[in-house]
């Protein structure tokens, strides 16, 4: 019975890790979906109502969920301390606090590139640096999908087979 | 006072903005405006003197300095703000005005940025409830309110006092209360935010806020049905065109202009246009005598003073 019982632990161990693995890859496929959609939206907001920061941010609070939320409230919040901190560099800590383990170092670059343009430059511009942040975004969007169809189903089955091996030794 | 001197002061980058903090509250008090230029240290206009911000003399303002007050009076939203920037001003939240000076970029004979910037002179708004008291009554004639143009040099409290004149007509303050429409092209005068103005401009008063008045004049007189037309720095052909306009319509007009007195308003062809028009019957004199403002009442009778 105890044999049993180490077994399925094993067993259910190894397919857990697999399972995150490949979870973690679709994580960062959602994320990068509802950050290209909310810079989708930021654009939108430029381009016809010319809103400004702090409302655009408040807009985007509202819209979105953790932990893209996340990185809007920070800018929100971070807003408070402008004159100390450009919004440039807020934006900045707030990419790579709030999504800085889930997204790669291109995409976080490519959004950081878009924060030194955001609220410096009139409209057209910054419409322009965004239209380019989301075309970076979606190659990455591609090559994450790409890589979670590829790689998910591999993960969970080496987990499982990670942990029947070790069964296997152990026996 | 001091109050609205901090929220000049919040605009400043944080080094200055720790030295503005500690000026006295007597001297904070009478800061009219500070002043930031490219390589200089930062100065502060008080009254007709303009001196080094103490505690700041050895300190040059550098481009970044320049870059986080723009950034900070924008809320790092220049898109809102560019068309004001095209005009070298940006009005913050109080009715505060910071003006800008730097190499314009010029597209089709017209303005269409300022890069480089060179200097920002942040002007504190003041209210003022008592400027108009002895004036106002000297603005009727047979118990009608008679269309009036306040005049004086740049900085001088043109539109302070324009704002008291409009807050005691509207609130019916020593006369019957008149409904006020406002232009407040710059948004100095009624300092507008999220709908509600900052300043006290009166119960009866709608204003038409960061429109230009040739556009923002008309827009009242459908919308509002005003009996007084109030707007702020008369410039340009067009919005003495617009002002034609409204006396047929019937409403009294109370308006501002650049100039030290009549006579320089006759060398000038936008203004010589306006006189000849007779668009205004009574004249403001703000005149300066050892750092306090007084107040001159004319009447203009055809073409000359009486």
């Amino acid at each position: 019975m105890l044999k049993l019982i180490g077994v399925c632990c094993l067993l259910g161990g190894g397919a857990s890790l697999g399972i995150c693995w490949s979870t973690r890859l679709h994580t960062k496929v959602v994320i990068l979906r509802e950050v290209i959609s909310a810079l989708r939206q930021m654009e939108r907001e430029l381009a016809f109502s010319l809103t400004s920061m702090p409302d655009l941010m408040e807009k985007l609070c509202e819209n979105t969920h953790q932990p893209v939320q996340e990185l809007f409230l920070w800018c929100a919040q971070g807003l408070e301390r402008l004159g100390e901190v450009s919004f440039g560099r807020i934006w900045s800590q707030g990419v790579c606090n709030c999504l800085g383990t889930i997204l790669d170092t291109q995409a976080q670059k490519t959004l950081c590139v878009l924060g030194a343009v955001l609220g410096r430059y009139d409209r057209q511009e910054q419409c322009r640096a965004l239209e380019v942040a989301v075309a970076d975004l979606e190659g990455c969007l591609h090559q994450a999908e790409g890589e979670w169809h590829r790689l998910g189903r591999v993960y969970t089955t080496l987990g499982v087979g990670a942990g029947g091996m070790l069964v296997l030794l152990l026996i | 006072m001091v109050d609205r001197f901090q929220m000049v002061v919040d605009l400043l980058p944080y080094d200055l903005r720790q030295a503005a903090g500690k000026l006295p509250k007597e001297l904070a008090e009478q800061v009219e405006e500070v002043r930031l230029r490219m390589g200089r240290a930062p100065m502060v206009v008080l009254g007709d003197k303009e001196i080094p911000l103490p505690g700041c003399e050895h300190i040059a303002i550098h481009r970044c300095d320049l870059a986080t007050v723009l950034e900070v009076a924008s809320q790092a939203s220049t898109h809102t703000v560019l068309d004001r920037i095209c005009q070298g001003f940006v009005t913050v939240r109080g009715g505060h005005r910071v003006g800008l000076c730097g190499s314009a970029v010029m597209e089709g004979g017209e303005v269409r940025n300022l890069r480089h910037i060179s200097s920002l002179a942040l002007r504190v708004a003041r209210e003022s409830l008592t400027a108009a008291e002895q004036i106002l009554p000297r603005l009727e004639e047979e118990g009608s309110l008679c269309n009036t143009l306040v005049l004086s040099p740049p900085g001088w409290g043109k539109t302070t006092l324009l704002r008291d004149v409009i807050r005691r007509i509207s609130d019916g303050i020593d006369i019957a209360p008149l409904r006020v429409g406002l232009s407040d092209e710059r948004g100095e005068v009624a300092a507008m935010w999220e709908g509600c103005p900052q300043l006290n401009v009166g119960a009866r008063t709608d204003v038409m806020d960061g429109c230009p008045k040739r556009l923002a004049l008309p827009m009242l007189l459908r919308s509002a049905n005003p009996q007084v037309l109030a707007a702020d720095e008369i410039t340009a052909y067009e919005d003495i065109e617009v002002l034609e306009q409204a006396v047929g319509c019937g409403v009294t007009l109370l308006c501002t202009a650049h100039a030290g007195g009549v006579e320089d308003l006759r060398k000038r062809p936008v203004y010589r246009r306006m006189l000849d028009a007779q668009l205004f019957r009574k004249v403001v004199l703000i005149g300066m005598r050892d750092g306090v403002r007084h107040y001159q009442v004319l009447t203009l009778r055809g073409m000359g003073l009486c």
